[in-house]
């Protein structure tokens, strides 16, 4: 069926800012990094409010959009739901950050805000489990919906700490990151195209050949970064462009093998 | 009005604005005389008018919602006993065609060059009074000879209104491109044998399937598909019986809804049915399945022929008895003996044998020749010849004779395409009659008046059925229609044979045809071999068409166009089985006019100038009241119909149309009347207290058809003709058979054939599809997105023999042209079958070359009409069904065809207003 | 939820003869553009070993599924389901054009209204059934095909006409958990049933095994 790009964009940007946040507190988890700072911060929000924003393009009448409050346990509402909670706690967060707040209150607050958004990248991909698309009906979709965008994620985070010129051993980790969400995501893709395999073979074929190309990129790009983080910031550049590429080639190919169990008015979707 | 030169282009670009404007023209021109008031004019309620589709032959009964003047919905009447609240895609797009933006609203003329596209509008007044102009003068310089007529099945037609004009005018040709092609070869020949009626499912005279407890055991339909025609109704019906267990055999080389649920499907190779009639007759004889006590009293085959001339004796050729008794051999006494109608129980008659006669002459029965003539169409020879499986054919056979005599055959168009369509229609009534499925329960042939004639075609030629009618054509006028002496079937219509026209008009010879009134929808989409048809249609002095909607035979060969009422702006009547039905115009658009009133003005202009013949069609005294005058006004052709309906019908002699419109649809018999008065109606007592027997010359039916001997040597089936023996016939013969023969197509797929050529190695057939009559609703957009481009069904295996894929477009192309469709792989077809139906495209209309619309995608293109492919001896057929095409791979689409759903938004309906139509402004 | 009623339409595939009549009639009725339809009857293409071959039209429209995937993933409410009426319909006024509904529908026999931007689909003409009048498209069908009625009344023509059917001649499209009500009556004596390898090939003609090899 037709690709909706609307919705790959707003998948691919909003996961991007949920998994750059969510890196980034594990980072500092792990200790090897302060608490995501107002800029990370500020990115992650953008991020996840841009792609919120790219999903309503999709809508022919944004003005009518309250009336999903009339039907909240719909797949949309509850993604939009979680959007707007993640946004609200990075604006807590970020409050937080600006009054100096406890580092307990900050972590409690960024766990939450992180938590929420990386359910949200799976939540996506749930949305899609039809039983009317059998190829979708898989809960490879919303897995590799949810690594691809740790995958992209993570990368943003690379490029992030080593344009904030961070710490080596913070740049380290996010290659590291980088290429354990990467290859995670490029397992549960395969999974999904393995299970789609006729479909993908015959309508998406290039798309899922992009995906592993610009993972194995990613992974690459992260991996060096992890053994040699001076040049974290050349590398994290391309690590976000060849794992956004991944995440777009998923989001693609899925809507190309999106065929329905029937189709009788053969109504295209856009 | 000022007298603009417009292109119809940028007339139809005007939009809604010119037509708001055009409604009120009328006011604007001198001859206004009235305007009628609209039906529901200034009401917001709305209206449900009862009135009858007439978006095919099949007349379903349809309620109108009209409101405020317009018509806004149409649904099936359940009140109709046929169609029972039934209502067909092509009825239902009456509201498009109506409302057409493509529609001709004023009478135009050509300025500029023949074809050229480019138009004025002038009144009625003018266009009546310049056409008149012409036809005077031709008459004056040539006499009636002069003028062709036609019409045809599709668009609404008043279908016997131009041979009624040339009826008046005093000669002429008149032809239809249905007629030998459609119906005629059926409608004529089967009454002729069986003294009865036809078959026609679709055409009406099969009524027994709407009986409330018909009894039809096996229903034969060859050629016939009840799910495309005639829908509503025919559809309907057939649907119902069969899932209620009646059994059906379907003869047809597509794979059609009703063959799809058949017992039997035999998918005959197009062309061949005689072949299969011939076997299933022999099949029948050998096997001794006939109705003993049917063909032994009530058919001629027990009678004794002359086997100088071919005709069964007459008990007075050889001093037995009198002229109107016919000669059999009694086994009883072992010696001819004359047969006194209707029978002499004391005589034993020999079915089969040759016997010495008292002149000591040798004759065999009828019954022994037509034996011997099947002797060689085994089912092994059918199945040969025909693409068949004998086992099945058999079955198919066994089917039928197991619901016999309460079973029957109904024949379809498809034989009537074909040069063996007078056989067909032969063998058909001969397998009933030898079955004794003759007005039995349950038969298909059945003795009611139905809407055939005369009760459909209430506009009738004069004399049609009184000979002294001093307004009927002169006799030797109506001798010298062309083609006439050769295909003398031609006379039971008035028709005259399409390529004899063609020549005439090409060769002046035996006389040229100047003038040509058209009434139909397009010409040149359904006449074989279209491209002659044009050329020799582009070379005559006038050409006036008369139509609804602007299609290539206006846009290309039209001097003058005048625009004719849809069925839902007409009045008529119509019955439907035992209750009369009506048709009301819901609306009256632009300056659209009853077809009717069209012929009425042409006869009142010729009358003003003198023309002795028209002047009398107004004179009551001379016209009579059976035909009627020919009318001034819509309102005296109105009452016209009320009288005849009441007096045919009714028994009353005062109605006019208030009298009918008041109670119509009513019943005029009780069902169970109308049901019980076909069954043995031969056996009934005449006023000599014999039985009234068959409407034929002996009373019987006649199988052994000597009559048709007669018709080729008179030109009428009892000898009492006056015509020159047909002579220039194939197969060479001064007479037509009394039997039915095989004919191989001309062109033919089988090797070996003298027909045959490698280079067209596929045998084309046409046929019927559901949301399409004839030439119509090609511009209809609901029609249209269903079906918007001709689909070509080639079977799997010849798909992948000529490395075709489905939606491939396709060039098809035959001896006489080339043609585009598109490719529908499917095991609808058999292989080497390659299946397109007539198609033309209105859109291309208003492009640079308005001829693509009839040449792009027409199978007509491919058909046969030209003397190098012989014609059927009695009708004159020309073959559509069976010639030999190739087929291969086109790179494209033609430029500019439109296939997406909206494409076809120009052509939505355009608000139009009910003006009262031409009637309002014009009145001879 | 416990409904009111269960309406569908009932299709007889014996009597469908392929006339595209309901098509229009829905049309007509309803106003629906060109290129949209709220029904459609698809052929399936004759399959078999030739001429022994078996074919029926199959009349699609929304089959009022019981658990309706489209008003499930409906983020408005917009497509619904009545609660006096039992129809799943469409609340245009609340569609915001996300077609997530058409992308949920199994059979993709939902349509969308290029003019308004929104989701249409059959609403079993309504309008009309409220009034006591049958669909436009079993009104007008040439082949009394069509059945409308509640299955739960057992005085529905669409119960009757199930009822007088023999059991292994009623079928279903395939039921991924939405459980369509919408039935269809195809006897042996008339063709064999395919539903589980339906490839649409075109608008008209869907292909199933056997039907071009």
């Amino acid at each position: 069926m037709e690709i909706q790009w609307s919705l790959v964009l707003f998948t691919v940007v909003s996961g991007a800012g949920a998994w750059m946040f969510a890196s980034s507190i594990i980072e500092a988890l792990a200790k090897k990094d302060e608490l995501p700072n107002k800029v990370e911060t500020i990115v992650a929000f953008v991020l996840l409010a841009v792609g919120g924003c790219l999903s309503v393009t999709h809508l022919k009448h944004v003005d009518r959009i309250f009336e999903a409050l009339n039907h909240p346990t719909s797949g949309i509402f509850v993604e939009a739901a979680m959007i707007g909670v993640s946004c609200a706690l990075l604006a807590v967060y970020f409050i937080l950050l600006v009054r100096k707040s406890s580092k307990g209150a900050l972590m409690g607050v960024g766990i939450a805000a992180a938590v929420v958004a990386v359910v949200f990248t799976f939540a996506c991909g749930a949305s899609y489990m039809m039983d009317a698309r059998a190829v979708w009906c898989t809960p490879a979709l919303p897995a590799a919906y949810g690594l691809t965008a740790a995958g992209l994620g993570a990368a943003v985070n690379l490029l992030v700490k080593a344009a904030l010129k961070r710490d080596a051993e913070s740049v380290k980790l996010a290659g590291l990151l980088t290429v354990v969400a990467v290859v995670l995501g490029a397992v549960v893709s395969a999974v999904f195209f393995i299970g789609a395999a006729d479909a993908v073979a015959a309508l998406a074929g290039p798309w899922a050949v992009a995906l592993f190309v610009g993972a194995v990129v990613a992974v690459v790009c992260g991996a060096v970064a992890w053994k040699a983080p001076a040049n974290g910031l050349v590398l994290g550049v391309v690590a976000t462009i060849a794992a956004c590429a991944a995440a777009v080639a998923l989001r693609v190919a899925m809507w190309l093998v999106g065929t329905p169990l029937l189709d009788f008015f053969l109504m295209p979707l856009d | 009005m000022a007298q603009t030169k417009i292109s119809r282009r940028g007339f139809v670009k005007l939009g809604m604005f010119a037509s708001a404007a055009a409604a009120m023209a009328g006011a604007a021109t001198s001859n206004l005389i009235e305007v009628q008031p609209a039906l529901a004019d200034e009401s917001s309620e709305t209206q449900k008018i009862r009135t009858i589709c007439r978006a095919c032959l099949n007349n379903c009964g349809i309620v109108a919602h009209v409101r405020d003047g317009r018509v806004v919905k149409l649904e099936g009447d359940p009140d109709d006993p046929m169609n029972k609240g039934a209502a067909c895609a092509k009825g239902l797009a009456g509201i498009q065609a109506l409302y057409n933006p493509n529609r001709i609203k004023y009478p135009m003329k050509r300025v500029g060059e023949r074809g050229s596209n480019q138009w004025e509008r002038i009144s009625w007044e003018q266009a009546i009074n310049e056409i008149a102009d012409v036809l005077w003068e031709w008459y004056q310089k040539e006499g009636p000879k002069s003028l062709v007529t036609s019409t045809g099945g599709g668009g609404n037609p008043q279908f016997f209104s131009p041979a009624r004009f040339l009826s008046v005018w005093g000669g002429g040709n008149f032809f239809e491109p249905g007629c030998a092609q459609c119906y005629l070869p059926r409608n004529h020949m089967e009454a002729a044998i069986n003294g009865t009626a036809d078959t026609s499912l679709a055409d009406g005279p099969v009524t027994e399937v709407y009986l409330p407890d018909c009894q039809t055991k096996t229903y034969v339909m060859w050629g016939v598909g009840p799910s495309t025609h005639g829908i509503g109704s025919t559809g309907r019906v057939v649907t119902e019986l069969r899932n209620n267990g009646m059994k059906t055999v379907v003869i047809d080389p597509r794979l059609t809804p009703d063959a799809a649920r058949a017992d039997v499907w035999l998918a005959i190779r197009p062309g061949t049915d005689v072949a299969l009639m011939l076997a299933w007759m022999r099949y029948i004889i050998e096997n001794d399945l006939w109705n003993k006590e049917f063909v032994t009293k009530w058919s001629n085959l027990p009678f004794l022929v002359n086997e100088e001339t071919r005709i069964t004796y007459r008990a007075d050729e050889l001093g037995l008895g009198s002229h109107d008794e016919y000669v059999v051999w009694d086994e009883n006494t072992n010696s001819a003996k004359a047969m006194p109608y209707p029978f002499d129980e004391t005589i034993s008659p020999a079915m089969f044998g040759s016997y010495t006669l008292p002149n000591g002459a040798t004759a065999r029965t009828a019954f022994q020749i037509m034996k011997e003539h099947v002797d060689e169409w085994t089912l092994e020879k059918a199945a040969e010849v025909c693409w068949l499986d004998a086992g099945e054919i058999e079955e198919a056979i066994k089917i039928y004779v197991e619901g016999c005599p309460n079973a029957g055959i109904s024949l379809g168009v498809a034989t009537d395409q074909a040069r063996n369509s007078a056989q067909a229609a032969q063998g058909d009534a001969v397998l009933d009659i030898l079955m004794g499925c003759v007005r039995t329960p349950g038969a298909i042939v059945q003795n009611r008046p139905c809407y055939v004639e005369p009760c459909n075609y209430v506009v009738q030629p004069f004399g049609l059925h009184h000979p002294d009618h001093p307004l009927k054509m002169p006799e030797a006028e109506a001798n010298a229609r062309l083609g006439y002496t050769e295909h003398k079937g031609l006379g039971h219509w008035l028709a005259s044979h399409i390529p004899t026209v063609l020549k005439a008009i090409e060769t002046g010879e035996p006389y040229r045809p100047r003038i040509w009134i058209e009434r139909s929808g397009n010409k040149l989409a359904m006449i074989g071999n279209a491209s002659r048809f044009y050329e020799a249609m582009m070379t005559t002095e006038l050409n006036v068409h008369m139509y609804m909607h602007w299609t290539t035979t206006s846009v290309c060969l039209a001097d003058y166009v005048l625009p004719t009422a849809e069925w839902l702006e007409t009045n008529y009547a119509q019955d439907r089985l035992n209750t009369y039905a009506i048709r009301r115009a819901c609306t009256q658009l632009y300056e659209a006019v009853d077809e009717c009133m069209h012929w009425s003005w042409l006869a009142a202009a010729l009358a003003e100038r003198g023309h002795q013949r028209a002047i009398d069609s107004f004179n009551p005294d001379i016209a009579g009241k059976f035909y009627g005058t020919y009318w001034r006004t819509y309102e005296e052709y109105m009452d016209y119909v009320g009288y005849f309906v009441g007096s045919f019908y009714y028994g009353t002699e005062d109605w006019d149309w208030a009298t009918f419109d008041a109670q119509a649809p009513s019943e005029y018999e009780t069902i169970e009347q109308y049901a019980q008065k076909s069954y043995d109606s031969h056996l009934e007592l005449g006023e000599d207290g014999k039985p009234v027997g068959f409407n034929t010359t002996s009373k019987r039916t006649e199988p052994y058809f000597d009559g048709n001997i007669l018709l080729g040597l008179t030109g009428a089936v009892d000898g009492s003709g006056s015509m020159e023996p047909a002579t220039a016939v194939f197969p060479a013969s001064d007479n037509y058979n009394p039997l039915p023969y095989y004919l191989e197509p001309f062109e033919s797929p089988v090797e070996g054939d003298p027909g045959y050529d490698a280079n067209y190695p596929y045998a084309l057939t046409q046929g019927r599809l559901p949301m399409f009559h004839h030439g119509t609703l090609r511009n209809t957009p609901w029609t249209r997105e269903l079906f918007p481009y001709p689909e070509t069904w080639i079977n799997p295996v010849t798909a992948a023999e000529i490395g075709v894929e489905d939606g491939d477009w396709l060039w098809l192309e035959s001896k006489r042209g080339k043609t585009q469709g598109r490719c529908r792989i499917t095991k609808s077809v058999a292989p080497k079958v390659i299946y397109q139906e007539r198609f033309w495209n209105p859109e291309l209309l208003d492009s640079d070359d308005p001829n693509r619309a009839w040449q792009v995608m027409n199978i007509n293109v491919l058909t046969q009409n030209n003397d190098e492919c012989p014609f059927n001896d009695v009708y004159g057929t020309y073959t559509l069904r069976g010639i030999q095409i190739n087929v291969t791979k086109a790179d494209s689409a033609p430029e500019g065809i439109w296939m997406d759903p909206k494409d076809f938004t120009p052509w939505l309906p355009e608000p139009s207003e009910n003006t009262g139509g031409g009637n309002a402004v014009y009145g001879a | 939820m416990p409904f009111m009623a269960r309406n569908c339409i009932v299709v007889n595939l014996d009597r469908c003869i392929g006339c595209w009549s309901c098509e229009v009639a829905c049309k007509l009725e309803n106003n629906v553009a060109l290129g949209e339809r709220w029904n459609k009857v698809v052929q399936v293409e004759p399959f078999g070993e030739f001429p022994h071959v078996s074919t029926y039209w199959l009349p699609t429209m929304c089959q009022q599924c019981e658990e309706s995937p489209c008003t499930h993933v409906c983020p408005t409410g917009a497509s619904y389901r009545d609660e006096q009426t039992g129809m799943v319909l469409v609340d245009k006024e609340k569609c915001i054009g996300c077609k997530y509904c058409m992308m949920a529908c199994p059979y993709g026999v939902r349509s969308w209204n290029e003019e308004q931007q929104v989701v249409e689909k059959c609403t079993l003409c309504n309008h009309l059934t409220a009034a006591g009048e049958l669909p436009a498209c079993v009104k007008n069908c040439c082949g009394t095909a069509r059945y409308y009625g509640d299955l739960d009344d057992p005085e529905s023509d669409a119960s009757k006409a199930l009822a007088e059917a023999a059991p292994e001649a009623v079928h279903h499209l395939p039921d991924v958990g939405n459980h369509p009500l919408t039935a269809y009556i195809l006897s042996p004596r008339f063709g064999e049933w395919r539903v589980d390898d339906l490839t649409q090939t075109t608008s008209k003609y869907v292909t199933t095994e056997g039907s071009v090899e």
